[in-house]
Parts: structure tokens; sequence; C-alpha cells
């Protein structure tokens, strides 16, 4: 078999780049051949998205070559990549939901002459663009009308009518049902055919393997290989991913942390929250789970499973749409929010915007979610700072001034503000999302120290996140959630990062 | 050499400490140095505007305002907006009035039935802004013309001179008997309104809950506010006040009307924003509606006393109105900038 032209058309040679002192992407070397499909994977913060950035012309400051078509070469800007035929589709569309199809597919560049727009042209285009590559879709309709699968195919063949010939997906399937997945791969195997060229971005490790003809693996900004698809294993793709010596990591983790010693000790309360069959169409499908009272239940998972509305239908911010829920074995109608609260639930949103009112004092924001019951009668400034001081001193914001306006502090503070809004009062269960998002070490560490606290009172919480260590360092068992389901429980021996990933 | 520096060091310590005092508050103080500066260019330009009767005069001629603008102070701080407040105020002035002229209710029953009244206005608001889902601009617009409709239906474009004693007491009549030193009724009513609504923002938990929806309606929603219920309240609050100001203006002027209001719904918001609240929730106060209303009441009587073309007086505080509003949006950003450092 002729092997294609040895030449590749997109290279990367020993190309670092850096955030202030953090390494992002550290001598990679990165070769792309035309025609291919290339996989490339590598856990959080491995360096994925930063070489996503430079090869779309996002970043142009870093040090290495970059070589398009043999030639070196430095992208001024996205728009000057675009030009030059490279075609980026994100995880979250840019799309127009309230436009047609044909109008999303000539949104940069409608056809027509001085300022008017020939509509007609443009539908007649749209339809045959969309023909050459295989795809019957209704130009006519609106694109948010469509389904996920649809816009993310128009939103590719935008791209490629832009002139794209290299086309870069980042997480193309983990919003898209397993059939739609496979019209996406025919999708891409029509691509192929008619001579384009793709990286593919993903954390599905099995999707990586069905569709690549090579794969690039990283790892903490390091390139750890590049291998033939063909033939390899998910296994050795994990193992590649985290390490080969993950095995001795993981034993260090437990002889630092005791986690495994207490893992088997520790004796928990009766069941504090029970979920039964629970299901919200479009997000997540039957899930059924326990929480005793002094547990720390991890939920594992990777973005699009569906455990963030999980997390919010438990807390009443959203409607399931059939199932049960149950508090200390009540039933609960969970219509609001002020219910949830009430009831004893506490919840941590991963978005900081949707928890502080940056605004306002750091104390208004402590004592918002009971005010109610924290002080009788009015307000007073003396009652609200005392509770407050005492959550900063409890949780350790700094700088320790309950007057400052929230938005003054760092991220990981902010974070912190959260959590101790939820602990003036003690919570029944304390639901967890993405608890340590954009903290630094020590930062993470004190969090995760209060939540372990929180734990020996007898709080029954629940810990959703995409790190694995977070919950392999706390968790006294985990389930992990793919595509709105639970694929599976995880405890003991068994809960270990390379199971939480490759169920995910 | 140490000491040399050291007192160098601290004028520009001190003054670096008045600047960032200035800075945070620059939300309040902008709009009281615009209300000094107006008054000391009246005081300044006319004989007439500095004198103790005429001050007392400003306080009247924005008192009714005053009450409407405390109730569309609430609404602005969550965040939303209420177009049918001057609507509902003539309405419920008309209500009241011909409940006590032609049907021949006591006065007190009539103010009482155009309170609930006008206050039923407002929960509809409320519905159809939280239940249904309406944005409150188009819900309050809805409203605003059935406001209306029932006003002038009402009294089919005749003017009601029969008024309930109470509302030509409260509206018209003066305390003490000499003058200066008598005092209109009407402003111990503004400012009644006053300090109630400033209490209720300021010591009550609904109006902590208040200023929350507005800041962050999600962030409130997920700390466990109703608040759907709190801007349900609010528009409840914003269409009572703007009836009790109804009601009371019809005292002051004797009679009551379907129509003619309608400048009471871009003044009152006027001087909310004028006093430095945000159009978009979350900032401000009554404290900041009261330096408003003064502004706006110094402005418009100031304009009197330059014995002005009538209609020239009219753009006039339209240009001014406009050059304070941008002086406060400028103050923010100040405070914005002095924040981030």
């Amino acid at each position: 078999m002729s092997e294609q032209a040895v030449a590749p058309i997109f290279e990367l040679r020993a190309v670092s780049k850096r955030y202030g002192g953090a390494v992002a992407l550290e001598n990679v070397d990165f070769d792309l051949r035309s025609g291919e499909i290339h996989g490339l994977i590598g856990e959080n913060g491995a360096g994925k998205s930063t070489m996503m950035k430079l090869l779309s012309g996002v970043y142009n400051d870093y040090s290495g070559e970059l070589l398009l078509d043999g030639e070196p070469t430095r992208f001024a800007s996205p728009a000057d990549a675009q030009a030059r035929g490279i075609g980026m589709v994100y995880q979250e569309l840019s799309t127009f939901p309230h436009l047609t199809v044909a109008e999303n597919l000539f949104s940069r560049k409608p056809p027509g002459r001085s300022g008017f727009i020939d509509w007609g042209r443009m539908v007649r285009e749209a339809r045959a663009h969309l023909r050459e590559l295989e795809m019957s879709i209704d130009v006519t309709r609106r694109m948010g009308d469509l389904s996920v699968g649809t816009q993310q195919i128009v939103e590719i063949a935008r791209v490629i009518f832009s002139g794209a010939r290299i086309i870069m997906l980042d997480e193309p399937t983990s919003a898209l049902s397993p059939p739609e997945t496979h019209r996406l791969f025919e999708f891409i195997a029509t691509l192929k055919s008619q001579g384009k060229t793709i990286i593919y971005v993903s954390h599905f490790l099995e999707d990586v393997l069905e569709v690549s003809d090579r794969i690039t693996v990283l790892k903490d900004g390091l390139k750890v290989t590049t291998l033939d698809a063909k033939g390899a294993t998910k296994h050795q793709l994990v193992e590649l991913m985290i390490g080969s010596d993950a095995k001795i990591l993981q034993q260090m983790y437990e002889e630092e942390t005791g986690a495994a010693a207490t893992r088997k000790q520790r004796s928990f309360g009766d069941i504090a929250l029970e979920v039964e069959r629970l299901s919200k169409p479009g997000a997540f499908n039957d899930i059924s789970f326990t929480l005793r009272q002094g547990e720390i239940l991890g939920l594992f998972g990777f973005m699009g499973a569906g455990q963030i509305q999980l997390a919010r239908c438990l807390f009443g911010a959203e409607r399931p749409g059939s199932g049960a829920i149950s508090l200390n074995g009540r039933p609960l109608h969970l219509k609001n929010t002020t219910i949830a609260r009430s009831a004893g639930i506490a919840y941590v949103p991963e978005n900081r915007r949707d928890s502080l009112m940056l605004g306002q004092e750091i104390y208004k924001n402590i004592t918002l979610a009971h005010l109610g019951t924290l002080l009788r009668g009015l307000l007073n400034q003396r009652g609200e700072l005392a509770v407050a001081r005492a959550q900063i001193a409890n949780v350790g914001v700094r700088p320790p001034r309950p007057e400052l306006p929230v938005g003054s502090l760092s991220g990981g503070n902010q974070q912190k503000v959260v959590l101790a809004k939820w602990l003036t009062r003690q919570p029944k269960v304390l639901i967890l999302n993405e608890p340590t998002r954009g903290m630094d070490v020590g930062a993470k560490d004190e969090v995760m120290t209060i939540v372990q606290g929180l734990r020996e009172k007898g709080v029954a919480i629940l810990l959703i996140t995409t790190e694995p260590e977070t919950i392999l360092s706390v968790a006294d068992r985990a389930l992990v959630m793919s595509k709105g389901g639970i694929s599976t429980e995880l405890s003991g021996k068994e809960l270990t990062k390379e199971n939480l990933m490759k169920h995910a | 050499m140490m000491s040399e520096t050291a007192s160098v060091d601290r004028p520009t310590a001190r003054s670096n400490a008045l600047i960032t005092w200035a800075r945070r508050r620059a939300r309040n103080l902008a709009p009281f140095t615009t209300l000094v500066i107006l008054i000391i260019f009246f005081s300044l330009t006319t004989d007439s505007f500095l004198n103790f009767v005429n001050l007392r005069n400003i306080l009247a001629q924005v008192s009714t305002l005053a009450v409407v603008s405390t109730g569309i102070t609430f609404v602005l701080l969550c965040g939303e907006i209420d177009l049918s407040i001057a609507a509902v105020a003539t309405m419920t002035g008309v209500i009241a009035a011909v409940l006590f002229g032609q049907v021949g209710l006591p006065g007190g029953v009539g103010v009482l039935i155009g309170a609930l009244a006008a206050t039923g206005l407002g929960l509809l608001n409320g519905w159809g802004t939280t239940r249904i889902g309406l944005p409150s601009f188009m819900a309050t617009l809805a409203t605003q013309q059935i406001a209306s409709g029932l006003g002038q239906y009402i009294t089919k474009g005749a003017i009601v001179y029969t008024l309930a004693p109470v509302l030509g007491y409260l509206g018209g009549e003066y305390i003490g008997t000499t003058d200066p030193f008598r005092l209109p009724v009407v402003i111990l009513c503004g400012a009644t309104a006053l300090i109630i609504g400033h209490f209720v923002l300021t010591y009550t938990k609904f109006g902590r809950y208040v200023y929350m929806t507005g800041s962050n309606r999600e962030a409130a929603r997920l700390s466990g506010i109703n608040t759907k219920r709190i801007v349900g309240a609010c528009l409840a609050i914003s269409a009572f006040s703007a009836g009790i100001a109804g009601m009371l203006n019809t005292g002051r002027l004797g009679s009551a009307q379907g129509y003619g209001l309608d400048d009471m719904l871009l003044d009152s918001i006027s001087a909310v924003v004028l006093g430095g609240t945000s159009l978009f929730g979350g900032e401000g106060g009554i404290q900041n509606t009261m330096i408003g209303l003064l502004i706006f009441g110094v402005l418009s009587n100031g304009l009197n006393q330059l014995q002005l073309d009538i209609f020239v007086r009219l753009w006039v505080r339209g240009i001014i109105l406009l050059i304070a509003l941008i002086i406060n949006i400028y103050a923010l950003k100040l405070r914005d900038t002095g924040a981030a450092e």
C-alpha cells in the first residue's frame, strides 16, 4: 500500500508555551499528514487545549516552530489561520440558533453585491455544498430547531466552506447520542475521502480509536508518543495518558493520605439522600443511588455527561422529568430552590458567577443563604459581620475583611466564600460541583480539608468533579456517569484513576 | 533622610486614602455634587430661587413624585421595570374620587379600595412577569393600557371634583398657619414614603433579597431565594405606591381626571436614576432616590425661576438631565477602575 506524501502538511517543532510561570507545553513535536484523521488525547491540563489554540492561531507567543505545508510560519490571529485553511469547531458550537441553516453556513460571508444579500443564491449554494458532503439537511430550517448532532455537522460544513482543509474538532461527541455519533463518524469518513485532514480531540477513547489513523498522547505539557490507532487498545492509551507508573503513584497517594485504610474503616450513618430512577429527557436517564450521612460520594464524568443537570435537579434549580428524590426517608418535591434549602440541601455550583454577587460585600454574600434563620427580626450589620467573620475564619478567606466586595478576592478565595455561604447552617446534604476548579494546590487542600471535616460531622456529601485526583483523595466510593447514565460504581481497591477514566 | 521621605509620603498617603474613599462612594457623591452645583447655579443666576418659601415649594412639588419613586426604586433594584405606574396613579385617583362622589362611599373606604385596585394591577404585573415569563417591560406596558383605559372609561373624559376630604388634607393642606412657616402636609407624606422604603430596603431581609435578586438573579435563586416572589412583591409595591401618589395628587390639584399624569413615569425614573441607582439592578437605594428627587425638583424649579420661555424650559431640562447622567456614569467608571487597582 502506498504511503501518503511524506512531508506533513502541518507541523510543530520543539514548541513550548508558558502562562506566567506555569508550563503549558514543553518542547512538543507534532506532525499532521495530509488526509489523515489524527486523534489527540490527554488528561485535563495535559496541554490539549493550549495546543489547539496554538494551531488555530489564538496564541502566537510561543517558542519553537510551526510549519504549514512545510513552510515555517506564525499565525497573526485566528482570522489569519482561518484564511490559510485551518478550521476550528469548538465543543460549545458557535452557531446562530435563530437563523436558518443557509444563513449559518454563510454567516461570515453572505453571497451578494454591494451590501445586499442574494438570498436565492445563498439557499442554492448552501444546498449544493451540503450535497457535495453527502449530507441532506433542509437549509431553510432554523438552526436552533435541529438536533445538536445536526447543528454540529452544519458547523463543520461551514468551516469547510470557508476554505478549511485542516479541521480541528474539540470534544465533538460529548453531547451526542450513539446514532448521532455514528452519523458524525460517517461524515468524517466522507471528509477524509474528499481529502480533508482532521484533528480529533476527545476524552472518549473508544471513539478516538475508532475514527483515528494515528493518535498523539499528551501528558503534563509533554508529548508522550504518537502511535498508530490500528492495534492500540484503550488500556494502552490510558496508561500512556496517566503514566505507566500510575499504580505506584496510586499507592503513594494512599499511603500519604491513609485514604485506603480509612476508607475501609469508616462507618456511615443512615441514608440521607435517596434518588430513584431520576430522569430528565435530553440530560440524564434512570439515575438511582443512595447517599449516607458522613459519606463522600464522588460523581465522576466528562463534561456533558449530565452531572450538572442532575445536581441542579437535586437542588430544585431544574425539574426532572420523572423519578423520586427523598431526604431522610421523606419524599421531596423540589419545586424550587427555596424548598431544597429549607430541607437542608446545599448546592455549590461549578461557576462562581452563578453563586456570588460580585459587586456586594463578602459578608452579605456569606449570610445570604440562611439569612432568615441566622438573624432574628431586622438585619443588623454587627450580627452579620460576626457570622461572616466566623465563616471567614472557618474556611480561610484571605484577606479576612468581610466589608470588601467579593469581586476583589482571588478566584480561589471567592470559591471559599461560596462554600462559607452554605456552612452558616450545617447542611444535611452538600452537593459540590467542581469545588476546587481554578484553585492552586494550597487552596485546594484547604477546601478538601473542610469537606472532610464536614464528613466527620455527619454531612452527606456528593462531590461532582472532572478531576479524578479529587475523588481519589477524599471519596469513600464513586459513581461514574457517562452520556446521561451511571456506567459503574467503584469502591475499595477498584477506585482507581484508571477505572474512573475507563468507564467515563 | 528618613524623616524627609516620611513627611513627603504622608500627604500623598492621606490624599490617596481620600481618593479611594471618594471613589467607593462615587455612586452617592456624584449626584450629591450635581445637586450642590445646581443649587449654587440657580442661586447665583436668579433672585427668587434661594429663599425659604421657594425651597419649601420645591419639596412640595416633588412630594407625590417621591411616593411613586419609592415604589419604582424597589422595582429597579430587583432588576425589572414598571411602565404602568403613571396610568395606575391616574386610574386610582379617579377610582377614589368616583367612589366618594358618585357612589357615595366614605372617603376613607374609597381610598382603601383605590389602593387595593392599584395593588391588584401590581399583582397582575407580577403574575405576568414571573408565572408567564413575560419581560416586565411587556407585562407592564399591557397593564399601562388597561389602567389608562379604565381611568378614561370611568370618567368618560370628564373631570371629577369630588375628592375625599382626607386626600384634600394630605395633598393640599398645611400644618401651621403663618407663612413662611407653614408646612405642606404633602411633604410629610413624601418623606414618610421615603423613610418606610429606606427602612425596608436597608433593615429587612426582604430588602436584602431585593438587592440580591437584582444583583445576580441566578445566584440569588441558587442561594435558595424565591426570586419570583421577590419580583412579584416589588411590582405590587410600585403599583401600590403609584396608587397612593395618584390619590395624593388629586388632593393637591383638587380634581381627578382620566389622563394627564403621563409625565410621572419618566419623571420618577429620571429622579431615581439621577440619584445614582443603577437601571440594571442591585445597586442604589432610597438615599439615592432622595438626592435624585431633589436634583429633579431644583432643576425644574430653577428653570422656572430663570423665566425662560416655557418651551425652552422643556428641552433645556432634557439636556441638563443628560449631562447629569453622563457625569454619574463617569463617576461610576472611575469607581470601578479604582476598585480594580
